[in-house]
């Protein structure tokens, strides 16, 4: 036995040093493709978010509030939840790079699969209304709704013929009372305008509202369309 | 009696996980190995070399469990090492670093493959090839140096070293090309 070889087995039996158990390293590898597992799945929350924030996107309407449509629709990026799967795909990457054998794959590689797999999943949470609810209850949330407002003011330009706002009262499907995301107050005239997909018009609702200006204060609405994920009643 | 000598590490290492006894093995197996390995990638005094080799095997007796053998336990024990080593590194912040070549063959071998529009071997006495090398093996960052030890010193192939580093493949290959490249530069510098 050589001299480093008998240092090194009397070290380990002085200090009592011991073998960490296998169930240690079993726990910690679950730990590790649990927190990929969820990453993942929040990944693809956030993509279904993105999914609905920007298919709620009046493009048609686009050139209408922003003369350089360019530049409105920089402004429409969800960046909240942009922000978020960047984040959660960093982690997704160094996490994975966590896994037995994981460095082998390329960067690209791994980021390109994680996102492939964020978008299957982000779709069918897209296409089951959750984002919906989601964005329901996130509006709560005083900053969150901060950052919807300053999105949903894109829709607001009354001299362009577009409104949008809050339903504060209304008067059997013929008038309402808005309060537009600039706090101002307006009667709409909704006797001839058509209400998107039909849905029913609630006090508390956030609407978009498309026709012009009458005078101060008065909108004439050709068209009401509902934006996801708002209060459907109150 | 079991012939320890005859086992592979795979079994070696099953074998000192039901018996500690037979740990004492995988150390004679691997001591000379990674002695050599460490000095090559940094030439510490003997006591240093002693210190390091004891913390990589107290790891490895620690982690056993941890051992998957659809990998090489080649590649765990440098990879153990190298962790062990880059922290000793870490401590000691140097810029310029000894090392030791022991092998002329390896490397002639490592000279020729640079990339020069000279013959690097010719320009250099078969003396002074090595004190060259030992040089610019010293002057350029840590993690060339290691590529181009594992591969020309160590022997291993590339996918041992992709194990060892936690690189991928193609990450290992491209971290080889600048190696050589600086490599190349430090030994042309010695000639000018």
């Amino acid at each position: 036995m050589s001299d480093i070889t008998s240092k090194i087995l009397k070290k380990i039996k002085a200090q009592e040093i011991e073998k960490i158990p296998r169930w240690r390293f079993v726990l910690k590898r679950v730990f590790i493709w649990g927190a990929l597992v969820v990453a993942i799945l929040l990944a693809a929350f956030a993509i279904s978010m993105m999914m609905m924030q920007m298919m709620d996107v009046e493009w048609d309407l686009l050139p209408k509030v922003s003369p350089m449509p360019v530049f409105g629709f920089f402004k429409l990026i969800p960046y909240f939840w942009l922000v978020v799967a960047g984040v959660l795909f960093s982690f997704v990457y160094f996490d994975f790079k966590n896994i037995k054998g994981g460095y082998r794959y390329a960067g690209v590689l791994i980021i390109a699969v994680s996102l492939l797999i964020s978008l299957l999943v982000g779709a069918c949470i897209y296409f089951l209304k959750t984002p919906e609810y989601a964005e329901n209850l996130f509006r709560r949330v005083p900053m969150y709704r901060e950052l919807h407002m300053g999105r949903e003011m894109m829709w607001n330009a009354p001299t362009s013929g577009v409104l949008a706002g809050t339903v504060l009262d209304m008067d059997e499907e013929k008038m309402l009372i808005l309060r537009d995301f600039g706090e101002d107050v307006w009667v709409v005239d909704i006797s001839r305008a058509d209400v998107q997909s039909g849905a029913k018009i609630m006090v508390g609702m956030e609407i978009r509202v498309v026709g012009k200006e009458i005078e101060p204060g008065k909108f004439f609405a050709d068209a009401i369309r509902v934006p996801r994920g708002g209060p459907r009643f109150r | 009696m079991i012939d320890v000598r005859l086992k592979t590490d795979q079994e070696l290492v099953a074998l000192s996980l039901k018996d500690d006894k037979y740990f004492e093995f995988i150390i004679e197996r691997y001591e000379q190995k990674l002695s050599r390995y460490v000095l090559r990638i940094y030439s510490l005094c003997k006591e240093s070399v002693e210190d390091v080799l004891q913390e990589v095997f107290i790891k490895l007796y620690q982690n056993l469990n941890d051992f998957d053998d659809q990998y090489s336990f080649s590649s765990w024990i440098y990879r153990i090492t190298h962790n062990v080593l880059i922290s000793h590194l870490r401590k000691m912040d140097q810029k310029h670093v000894l090392v030791s070549i022991d092998n002329d063959d390896s490397a002639r071998k490592l000279v020729d493959s640079l990339p020069a529009d000279v013959d690097l071997e010719e320009e250099f006495e078969r003396k002074d090839l090595v004190v060259n090398l030992e040089k610019a093996l010293g002057k350029i960052p840590d993690k060339y140096r290691e590529v181009l030890v594992l591969y020309y010193f160590e022997e291993k192939s590339y996918k041992e070293i992709s194990d060892i580093l936690r690189r991928s493949l193609g990450s290992v290959s491209v971290l080889m090309n600048r190696a050589k490249a600086k490599l190349k530069t430090e030994l042309m510098s010695f000639n000018q």
